[in-house]
């Protein structure tokens, strides 16, 4: 119970939003720094031209987006911890919610992986290599397994919540 | 589709977390046997390391140091390659990152894969279960803490041993989402405790 205590959650709230502080910071580099520029570790930003580059910060865009909705509903759950009644259908609600943010981000990171490999095609005339699209694929994959394994956790959450419902019946 | 019980989402996510389980298995043991083969049989070997670095797109290095040639940095991968003979210090940063890197995966998907054949049984609220949790959060924690050190030593390795004649300079690369994700597990651990108390006491009363 110490673990879901007051001051437990003040300290990993602050943590959480410092992190992604600065999560945000190193991700809005391309603000002001070269848009053209290699990054290392990423195949398909080889091949880059300025046109193209919307799509790539519409895809950093969803990334920020995405992690907000996602911190400020778990933040709410672990605030909602603090009345001491931790399986409450509006956390349900919630978790189901982080579930379909998940599976909606990978489904945009798709959309624009598709978008972005159409304009290296373009550009260079031919078509990136079979494990540089898999590179491409493996986090969104994660994303939808995240997503699931979010669902299944609200599932428990449910049963849960019937448990404390007998419970305080029973008493 | 329902998410606990079985043909449901937990079967459907156990049999994903069991491939994935088993299929890293595989790979970690053909690994070792190919990395313990070639240095067997051929006393030299080539390595591929991640990097992050600033540095022009390609880089290539006939010879940097003795035991240690064909170097070749990959901007767009992110890798370094080169061909090493009896270096002691290449196999244990090798082994090392290699160990860090599968051991916790595996750990943390042999426990997912436990913990998700007890939801396909409709047993979510075990006291094992949360134990289960709260281990892959530690290990999730211990994973950032040892990376970040062993990243530390990892980089001064490559500065020292790299850097000059490539003229590039090596960085740290710290993923703290792991941090984050062991604490966040840690919670989910608790609640977990708290569920299977709920059981308990549900099972005492009837």
């Amino acid at each position: 119970m110490l673990l879901l205590g007051h001051r437990f959650i003040r300290w990993a709230c602050f943590l959480a939003l410092f992190l992604i502080v600065v999560q945000l910071l190193l991700g809005i580099e391309w603000l002001w720094g070269d848009i053209q520029r290699y990054r290392t570790g990423d195949a398909l930003d080889a091949i880059r031209g300025y046109r193209y580059s919307i799509w790539e910060i519409l895809r950093d865009f969803s990334v920020v987006l995405s992690g907000i909705l996602v911190l400020l509903l778990l933040l709410r759950i672990f605030i909602s911890f603090k009345n001491d009644r931790i399986f409450d259908a509006v956390n349900i609600r919630r978790l189901r919610s982080v579930g379909w943010i998940y599976l909606g981000y990978a489904a945009v990171r798709i959309i624009l992986l598709v978008i972005i490999i159409t304009c290296v095609v373009r550009v260079s005339g031919t078509l990136p290599l079979l494990h540089r699209l898999a590179y491409g694929l493996a986090p969104v994959s994660g994303y939808v397994l995240y997503g699931l394994i979010v669902w299944v956790v609200a599932a428990v959450f449910r049963e849960g919540l019937q448990l404390q419902e007998d419970q305080e019946l029973t008493v | 589709m329902k998410s606990l019980g079985v043909h449901s989402l937990s079967s459907v996510l156990r049999i994903i977390v069991s491939v994935c389980f088993y299929a890293q298995a595989a790979f970690f043991v053909v690994l070792l046997l190919i990395i313990t083969g070639q240095l067997w049989l051929q006393g030299e070997r080539q390595y591929t390391w991640p990097v992050a670095f600033t540095a022009p797109a390609v880089q290539k290095a006939e010879k940097v140091s003795q035991g240690i040639s064909a170097v070749s940095l990959k901007a767009t991968e992110g890798q370094l390659s080169f061909n090493g003979k009896n270096h002691w210090q290449l196999e244990l940063f090798t082994m090392l990152g290699i160990a860090l890197v599968f051991g916790t995966s595996l750990f943390v998907t042999l426990q997912l894969k436990r913990i998700l054949s007890s939801f396909v049984r409709d047993k979510p609220f075990l006291s094992q279960n949360a134990g289960r949790i709260k281990a892959i959060g530690i290990a999730l924690l211990l994973y950032s803490v040892v990376s970040a050190f062993f990243g530390w030593f990892y980089v001064h390795f490559l500065n020292t041993r790299f850097a000059a004649e490539l003229n590039v300079h090596f960085t740290l690369h710290w993923d703290f989402v792991f941090l984050l994700m062991g604490l966040l597990v840690l919670v989910i651990g608790e609640i977990f405790r708290i569920g299977a108390q709920l059981q308990e006491e549900k099972a005492l009363t009837i």
